[in-house]
């Protein structure tokens, strides 16, 4: 019976992506294209982990990247993490990279040298991890490493060093994130009161919980007071994310309905002051599908061309990612409403 | 007041639960060292014993082992080896040696450390070596070619032991070498600490000096150490012992170091001993371990000596039953209306297995509580995100234990399906690691449905997976904290050798829920 629900949903999927090929919920895995173009540093050994480059089979590589230069004190940090097998033959790996399935770790160095592992939220396990990754395909994840299990994870102003391993044996390049203090009073405002707030991070880290009742307040807060600053689409995303899906809620042992009225009225603000690619692609599938919900075919439709349009111009240095985020959210949309 | 209670209570169950002792076939005729191992190697859930002498022919000595297989509540093992194995020793003459598991690599098979305490015309110092990656037969994948060398603590010793254990913020494993030094009238227990071991088995740093602790008589016949919790405070206790030798009978004598701090000094030491009836009038090693056998969660004590009759030695072991504190754990467990709570038992491989079972091997005792069974499934037929989890957790985790009763709260919220229906469990609140759920529809049938309950309440005491790091290149896992997805036909419902190695020489804080260690690479 799973293995029939599998396949429906696996079919179901194919024909959201118009039939785009083999792909599963958890990960993409596509013929190696190229990423983004941000500047890299090559993997040093480090005693953190005890990491020994090249253990796995010959030819996996790991990167990570992001697709912002800088971040203001506060904003999300969103890791797209790509494993990539460059070698000749096909190669036995566990997946999703996604931190929290616990197969592919993510070390901070702080700019005081110290080193720490980001905790995930939430520890998932998966039933069969395992897949075939044949040369020249690549499985990518995506890692929110802004927030977890220790609460905000860049809480200061600063230059932090961010590298990944694979099962503790197949490192990643290193990344700089750097993080801005806030360049003015509204967006030091703003960052002052999502980093206050664990249910903020917890909520921005869902996409959603209409149980973190002061998270939501604090965010409704940002969009309202300070429109202009990063932070505000960040909670303009999330505050229409929650909206557009039921929510079942046992602080109050009720399920919310979907408001795809509400939640399009703040997305629509989100998607005129983007942020991110992670957040742009996601902006526009959830408009897509609110307007569906809203019986204004012609205005998804416009979302899904604004998407394609989008993902063959600015957005096409991160194509892998693009179809990873907008598998994930067809799914979810679609298994959740 | 309460460590005279606890003491009273050591003190009374030796005199009521020290068997007659148990022999097993030595592995030669003169040793001059002996160590016991508790830890778990097959697909049977029971665990092994392994016992070690350091044998002493006229040159170059060797490392003898030997295991007894799947130890009944007794005891007594279902088989032992016909044969034993050897590996080379570390040089001509020996004052003590032990044996110790641990995990050094990302490999999840064990690691055997063998360590004899080398006896040259002056200094003595420590040597081991490592066998990598033990297989369910107990064989090592490989053993180092050369041994470490550690400085040693006097010029003449009667007896070590080799403790592997974690005691500072770093998750990497620390060592304690312990030798039982020989001056001319009383003895003392001498020890140092290698720190955060890295994954080749070589200490960060060593303590420059030697922690010293009056002994317990003016001859002995081989010593051991053990770390363990017998109080209800989280630090560790250190228990050293020595096989004391007078004119007749030899007998164990231990004292107990308390709530060892992160550099692995102990608040105080008891003024006095404890002692165990020995096992025989002339030793050439003895060892200490700790394990739970019986039906009690509390685990028990094991003391053995190699003894020394004119040709063939032999091994002798005492078991003081329920001689340590067991961990109370009060699991309460909500459901929704529309699911089952886990199976009270299954039985697999002709033995019954419960929650409280599975956890008793690890010395805890296990209260699960079905707590809340009429839970609304507010949207039937859908998966649950991690935010919905959350907001079950916050409004359903409401039955804690008493208060002051030192029991541990933890939760699991028993659920029809993740949004992801491949998934089984997750941890879900990894900072302070109370609470987990299962997800019924997928963790089916009712076999996986216990073991996956099991397993996630293991990665809330921090332990990760037990599979190796080559997997699924390579790989079977068979016991509770191996995935799912990598289980060999005959898996289990008991212990990696890792995990028994994290809840019996971990201290407290390393485990517990709340204590403000996360879940990290503890296994």
């Amino acid at each position: 019976m799973r293995q029939i629900v599998r396949l429906m949903i696996f079919a179901l999927l194919i024909m959201l992506m118009g039939g785009a090929g083999a792909a599963s919920y958890e990960t993409l895995k596509m013929e190696a294209t190229p990423l983004a173009t941000m500047p890299i540093e090559r993997a040093v050994l480090s005693e953190g982990l005890g990491v020994e480059l090249g253990k796995i089979q010959d030819g996996l590589t790991l990167d990570i990247r992001s697709d912002k230069e800088s971040y203001q004190l506060g904003e999300p940090v969103i890791l797209y993490v790509t494993m990539r097998n460059e070698g000749q033959q096909t190669a036995s790996v566990l997946s999703p990279l996604d931190p929290e399935y616990g197969f592919v770790n993510y070390m901070i160095v702080d700019a005081s040298g110290e080193e720490r592992r980001f905790l995930p939220y939430a520890h998932i396990d998966a039933e069969n991890p395992s897949q075939q990754l044949a040369p020249g395909e690549v499985i990518q994840g995506v890692a929110k490493i802004f927030f977890g299990g220790d609460g905000w994870t860049f809480e200061e102003p600063g230059s932090y060093q961010v590298y990944a391993a694979y099962q503790d044996s197949l490192r990643s390049n290193t990344l700089t994130v750097q993080i801005d203090a806030a360049t003015d009073q509204n967006s030091a405002e703003a960052a002052d009161l999502f980093l206050g707030s664990e249910e903020v991070g917890k909520f921005l880290y869902f996409e959603g919980g209409d149980h973190l009742k002061e998270g939501v307040n604090l965010l409704e807060q940002v969009a309202r007071q300070f429109p202009d600053t990063p932070h505000a689409t960040y909670a303009n995303f999330a505050l229409g994310n929650n909206l557009l899906t039921d929510f079942a809620n046992f602080q109050t042992n009720q399920l919310r309905r979907a408001d795809p009225t509400a939640a399009v009225q703040y997305l629509e603000v989100a998607r005129e002051n983007p942020v991110s690619s992670y957040y742009t692609v996601q902006t526009y599938l959830d408009l897509s599908h609110g307007y569906q919900m809203l019986n204004q075919p012609e205005m998804a439709e416009e979302m899904r061309i604004g998407l394609e349009n989008l993902a063959t111009s600015e957005l096409q240095p991160i194509q892998n990612v693009v179809e990873l985020v907008r598998i994930r959210k067809s799914a979810e949309l679609n298994m959740i409403t | 007041m309460k460590r005279i209670m606890g003491l009273l209570m050591i003190l009374i169950l030796i005199h009521t639960s020290a068997a007659q002792f148990k022999t097993v076939p030595g592995v030669g005729w003169e040793g001059q060292g002996a160590g016991v191992v508790m830890t778990n190697l097959d697909s049977n859930p029971r665990p092994e014993m392994i016992l070690m002498a350091y044998d002493n022919p006229a040159q170059m000595n060797s490392f003898r082992y030997k295991i007894g297989w799947n130890l009944n509540s007794a005891g007594d093992a279902t088989s032992w080896d016909a044969n034993y194995k050897t590996v080379s020793g570390v040089g001509w003459e020996g004052q003590g040696a032990d044996a110790a598991f641990v995990n050094l690599d990302s490999n999840g098979r064990p690691e055997m450390i063998v360590m004899a305490y080398d006896n040259p015309a002056q200094d003595n110092n420590f040597r081991y070596k490592i066998g990598w990656n033990l297989n369910s037969a107990g064989d090592a994948a490989s053993w180092d070619a050369n041994y470490k060398t550690v400085s040693g603590v006097g010029w003449e010793g009667q007896g070590a032991g080799l403790i592997l254990t974690n005691l500072d913020s770093n998750i990497r494993p620390e060592m304690i070498v312990m030798a039982y030094d020989n001056p001319a009238q009383d003895n003392n227990f001498r020890y140092r600490i290698g720190w955060n071991l890295n994954s080749a088995g070589v200490a960060t740093s060593w303590d420059a000096n030697y922690k010293m602790i009056p002994g317990v008589g003016w001859e002995g016949q081989g010593a051991g150490a053990l770390i363990t919790n017998l109080d209800s405070n989280p630090k560790p206790e250190m228990i050293v012992m020595a096989y004391d030798n007078p004119g007749q009978m030899n007998s164990f004598r231990y004292k107990v170091g308390w709530n060892l701090n992160s550099a692995g000094v102990a608040t105080s030491w008891d003024s006095g001993y404890q002692t165990v009836p020995g096992v025989g009038w002339e030793g050439q090693g003895a060892g200490i371990a700790a394990i739970n056998l019986n039906d009690d969660p509390r685990p028990e004590m094991i003391f053995m000596a190699y003894d020394n009759p004119a040709q063939s030695n032999t091994f002798r072991y005492q078991i003081v039953s329920n001689a340590i504190a067991a961990k109370r754990i009060r699991l309460e467990l909500d459901k929704l209306s529309s699911v089952n709570w886990p199976p009270a038992s299954i039985t697999r491989s002709g033995a019954t297995h419960t929650l409280q079972s599975i956890y008793s091997l690890a010395g805890i005792e296990l209260t699960p509580i079905q707590n809340e069974g009429t839970i609304a499934d507010l949207h039937p037929g859908q998966g649950y995100t991690l935010a919905e989890l959350d907001s079950f957790r916050s409004a359903h985790m409401n039955s804690p234990p008493a208060s002051g009763s030192g029991i541990w709260h933890m939760y699991g919220a028993l659920v029809t399906r993740y949004t992801d229906p491949n998934v089984l469990g997750v941890m879900f609140d990894t900072g302070s690691r109370r609470a987990f759920a299962v997800f019924t529809q997928s963790a089916t049938p009712n076999e996986y449905y216990l073991r996956t309950t099991a397993h996630e309440l293991g990665h809330a005491l921090n332990l990760e997976h037990s599979d190796s790091s080559d997997w699924p290149t390579t790989g079977n896992g068979r016991d509770i904290m191996s995935q799912t997805g990598n289980l060999a036909s005959d898996w289990n419902y008991g212990w990696s050798a890792s995990s028994l190695c994290h809840f019996y020489t971990h201290p407290e804080d390393r485990w517990r829920p709340n204590s403000g260690v996360s879940f990290e690479n503890c296994h």
